[in-house]
């Protein structure tokens, strides 16, 4: 696929993508190791900024991906009638203390897809749960036509 | 601290345990455990002063 034939979403097209999804897909990275995994979201487009409950158990995978403030990217994408959006968000992950929770986060995950807790196999005391944020240093959109796309090639 | 926490908090889902004032509260109940999700009630808080 040409990259002419993509064309750049607007801020507010961007947010309407992310607004009408809750999922996506987050990659971390541990020097060279890529680690990707589902997520449920919550957006704030007024600070454009995302809100996650990262689920884990303790000693696992994703846990030891987990650093203080690791640099992330998060992806979320459409195919709808033809045409293709997607949403990349990059920065850091920055976790949200339990005594610094205010009651906008607490508004802000109530819009965020509960976690399936049920695929872990164990009482949700046992998970970790850890509420980060991500207020990404770059968040960009690119819309393409596929039908047009594909009778230009 | 002037001001403190008014209630803590314990969802009966996730066993969390927060220190909350009203405010945040009144959000819990409306939005569920900012931690797991789960359904909030007014029954999961308890009074800080009360504890001592």
């Amino acid at each position: 696929m040409a990259l002419d034939q993509q064309t750049s979403l607007s801020a507010d097209e961007t947010d309407a993508v992310l607004a009408r999804h809750e999922t996506g897909v987050l990659s971390l990275a541990r020097d060279d190791e890529p680690y990707a995994i589902p997520i449920s979201y919550g957006y704030d487009s007024d600070e454009r900024r995302f809100y996650l409950r990262l689920v884990s158990a303790p000693g696992s995978e994703k846990r030891q991906f987990l650093g203080s403030t690791p640099q992330v990217r998060l992806v979320v994408y459409e195919n709808e009638q033809g045409v293709y959006r997607s949403v990349v968000a990059v920065g850091r992950l920055e976790e949200i203390p339990r005594s610094e929770l205010t009651v906008e986060h607490i508004e802000q995950y109530g819009e965020a897809k509960r976690p399936l807790f049920e695929i872990w196999g164990e009482s949700k005391d046992d998970l970790d749960i850890q509420l980060y944020q991500l207020v990404p240093d770059e968040l960009s959109g690119r819309h393409v036509d596929v039908d047009e796309a594909l009778d230009s090639s | 601290m002037a001001t403190g926490p008014d209630y803590t908090f314990a969802c009966p889902e996730c066993d969390e345990s927060i220190s909350v004032n009203g405010s945040m509260r009144d959000a819990l109940v409306e939005n569920g455990c900012v931690v797991c999700g789960a359904s909030v009630t007014n029954a999961v808080f308890s009074s800080s002063a009360a504890e001592g």
